[in-house]
């Protein structure tokens, strides 16, 4: 999973095929891609328990170049590698390992980031998602009064 | 109201707070606004969990569209000006300045810009105000800081500003109204790293309330200001000057209604102002006196998007001053991680600043000032989702624990520089782009020159002496305005001076070429200071030409 294979991202997607192909098909990539992106831990969900795939998608309804960009990325990952419920944790963490440090011009890294983005956008705008963190409630109504006495 | 005595165009911070003062004087004014009113405790979203996302709410009609003409090659002779982060690396990978986002933040509604501004109220310098005499470069102001100081006063008592007792180079005649806000942990982790390198920092000076006031109550330390104040304790034009000036019963406001001209007599005087809602239609509003206050962008483009046959090159535009001196922002911001919890994700933001090289000569080798900010939460690092996307990298378990161990750490300084006019930069019509009614858009034009980009790099090599003096290792993001345009403070297309030659008001904010119109916002600024917030000298300004309004019609 180097650059070889991240090269033939353009070459070797069916562009007709992926901008034809309805959103459900890709729904299990994404879901798959997003939970390496943000597994379970002991305290808080994997990110498909919070939909966060699902939201991903319905940004891209409103938007054709994600449209675009995840089609093409979902068929690249699935001609490239197969389905990715076949890789195990080690594989998929290399995957991403080597997506996150590809070229920015190749389409490997565009969908890493992107996806990303709005993965760690969704997940973490989810109150189940704070467990454990400082950061726990929204600001307000209570605010940090606490701030200035301490 | 059927004969208002003045129009005022724009419910930002000029407009408002000449409308209050107009009312004071007993006069009947009419505000129309292009857009929407504002209920904080409805509209701000920080009480949900999605806060981080829906940012601050743009309703509709909230936001003008613009052209712009930003995009000039980027010298590698800056290149540690690059704005970038530790998710993305370098943001901009162009090679030209590109638009950040809105690239000109605004927004239009009761209230203006004050409505998403942090709050801080500066005076400016009176050195900055000389800076032609003094030092060559810009242009002076054509009148001085003890004739705007009476108007400090009142505009810091009406929104109810926290100040420090400690000077900063301005003299005051009266106490800020408020005592000071106590430095958060962050800030005092700030102060404490600048003494060790030679700066001295201190409590800023707020529209956010320290003690209830004037039946607001006090500021609850949410960290986001920027997002809208719900609580009402920031002093926005909105729930300080209009909530007055409606208390009189002698301020009528129109929502909704962008104004699509001046309507004007050859002799120059203004006889009507053209609005246009969905409502009713086109129509034609009079009063004796017009006040234009829709900021540096929007008034020079309703005065061009005016001309008539004797004003073919747009209103109050003889000497073709309309439009040029436009200055926008030159900001710079750095972020780094502490070992110490700071705790930096609570406070008020930009509670503490440092002023020792804001006068006109401070910065070695190059004419005009900064200032410095603690800028950890308006940099929006106040939450979990922008610590994500842009300064914890990587995925995994190994992401979900580093955003644990995070979350309290992120340590950030700015810097707000002065900007002097350039050629390059000022305000057009767009020949391209038209807004729904079919008129051109403004065009923004943007350059840096190599003073101001000397001046940036000042202001970055600052912040970062001060976050590893702070301790903060590794930096995590960095960005600033040397590749991207990204202005909140537009300031001078219709500049204000003496002479009608090369200028478009006078020092009361009258045109030269129109006698009944006036402007009363940062448009007719001759100079930006050095990084200081301009909202309370557009208030004060606007309060003293609300004065000689009253005086000059009775």
């Amino acid at each position: 999973m180097g650059s070889l294979l991240f090269g033939a991202w353009l070459l070797s997607v069916n562009r007709a095929i992926a901008k034809t192909r309805p959103k459900l098909l890709y729904e299990e990539t994404l879901r798959i891609f997003v939970d390496a992106l943000l597994p379970a831990d002991e305290l808080t969900p994997a990110a498909s328990m919070l939909n966060v795939h699902i939201q991903i998608l319905n940004d891209a309804t409103q938007n054709p170049a994600l449209e675009s960009l995840i089609a093409e990325g979902c068929q690249w990952l699935k001609q490239s590698l197969g389905s990715l419920s076949a890789l195990d944790s080690e594989q998929l963490e290399r995957l991403l390992s080597a997506m996150s440090k590809a070229d920015w011009d190749t389409g490997p890294r565009n969908f890493y980031h992107e996806i990303r983005d709005r993965a760690v956008m969704y997940y973490y705008a989810d109150p189940r998602a704070w467990v454990g963190s400082a950061i726990n409630r929204p600001p307000q109504p209570l605010g940090y009064p606490e701030v200035i006495i301490s | 109201m059927l004969h208002p005595d003045v129009i005022v165009i724009g419910a930002g911070a000029g407009g408002a707070a000449m409308a209050w003062r107009l009312t004071q004087h007993k006069l009947k004014v009419l505000i129309i606004e292009a857009g929407p009113r504002y209920e904080p405790a409805q509209d701000y979203r920080l009480h949900t969990a999605r806060w981080e996302l829906d940012r601050f709410p743009f309703k509709s009609g909230s936001q003008g569209k613009y052209g712009f003409d930003v995009n000039s090659p980027l010298d590698p002779q800056w290149d540690n000006l690059h704005s970038w982060n530790a998710v993305a690396g370098r943001l901009n990978r162009s090679g030209v300045r590109i638009v950040a986002d809105a690239g000109y933040h605004h927004v239009r509604g009761i209230g203006g810009s004050t409505l998403h501004y942090t709050g801080e109220s500066h005076r400016l310098n009176p050195l900055a105000m000389k800076l032609h005499s003094q030092f060559g470069s810009g242009a002076d102001w054509p009148l001085t800081y003890a004739d705007l100081e009476p108007y400090y006063v009142i505009a810091e008592k009406l929104i109810g500003v926290a100040g420090p007792i400690e000077g900063n180079g301005r003299w005051r005649s009266e106490p800020y109204p408020l005592p000071a806000h106590p430095l958060c942990k962050a800030s005092r982790c700030i102060s404490d790293a600048g003494r060790t390198i030679g700066m001295h920092w201190q409590a800023n000076s707020r529209a956010a309330l320290s003690q209830p006031y004037d039946g607001r109550p006090s500021c609850n330390y949410c960290s986001n200001c920027g997002y809208g104040c719900p609580i009402g304790d920031k002093g926005s034009a909105d729930v300080t000057f209009i909530r007055h000036a409606l208390a009189t019963g002698l301020c009528t406001i129109l929502t909704d209604t962008p104004v699509t001209r001046l309507v004007s007599k050859v002799s120059g005087r203004i006889t009507g102002v053209e609005v246009t809602d969905n409502k009713r239609g086109t129509r034609i509003l009079k009063a004796p006196i017009v006040v234009l206050a829709g900021g540096a962008v929007e008034t020079p483009r309703l005065l061009l998007n005016s001309a008539t046959h004797t004003f073919s090159k747009g209103l109050a535009n003889s000497n073709k001053q309309v439009g040029r001196n436009f200055m926008d922002s030159l900001t710079w911001v750095s972020t780094g991680m502490v070992d110490t919890p700071l705790d930096s994700y609570k406070g008020l933001p930009a509670d503490a600043i440092c002023w020792d090289y804001n006068a006109p000569a401070a910065i070695p080798g190059v004419i005009g000032g900064c200032r410095f900010t603690s800028a950890t939460l308006e940099t929006g690092l106040t939450g979990s989702v922008n610590y994500a996307r842009r300064i914890v990298p990587g995925f995994g378990a190994s992401l979900k624990q580093n955003m644990r161990n995070s979350l309290r750490h992120a340590l950030s300084v700015s810097g707000f520089g002065e900007m002097l006019p350039n050629e390059g930069t000022r305000i057009e019509l767009d020949p391209k782009q038209r807004d729904a009614r079919g008129l051109p858009l403004a065009l923004i034009r943007s350059r840096l020159t190599s003073e101001d980009l000397q001046r940036l790099s000042f202001m970055a090599e600052k912040c970062r002496q001060l976050l590893k003096a702070a301790g903060a290792n590794p930096l995590v993001e960095e960005f600033g305005t040397y590749d991207y345009f990204s202005a909140t403070h537009v300031f001078g297309s219709c500049r204000m001076g003496a002479n009608p030659n090369d200028s478009v008001v006078n020092s009361f904010g009258r045109t030269h070429d129109c006698e009944n119109l006036y402007i009363a916002d940062a448009s007719i600024f001759p100079s930006t200071g050095g990084g200081e917030s301009p909202s309370l000298t557009i208030f004060a300004l606007a309060l003293r030409s609300a004065d000689h309004i009253a005086e000059a019609g009775k």
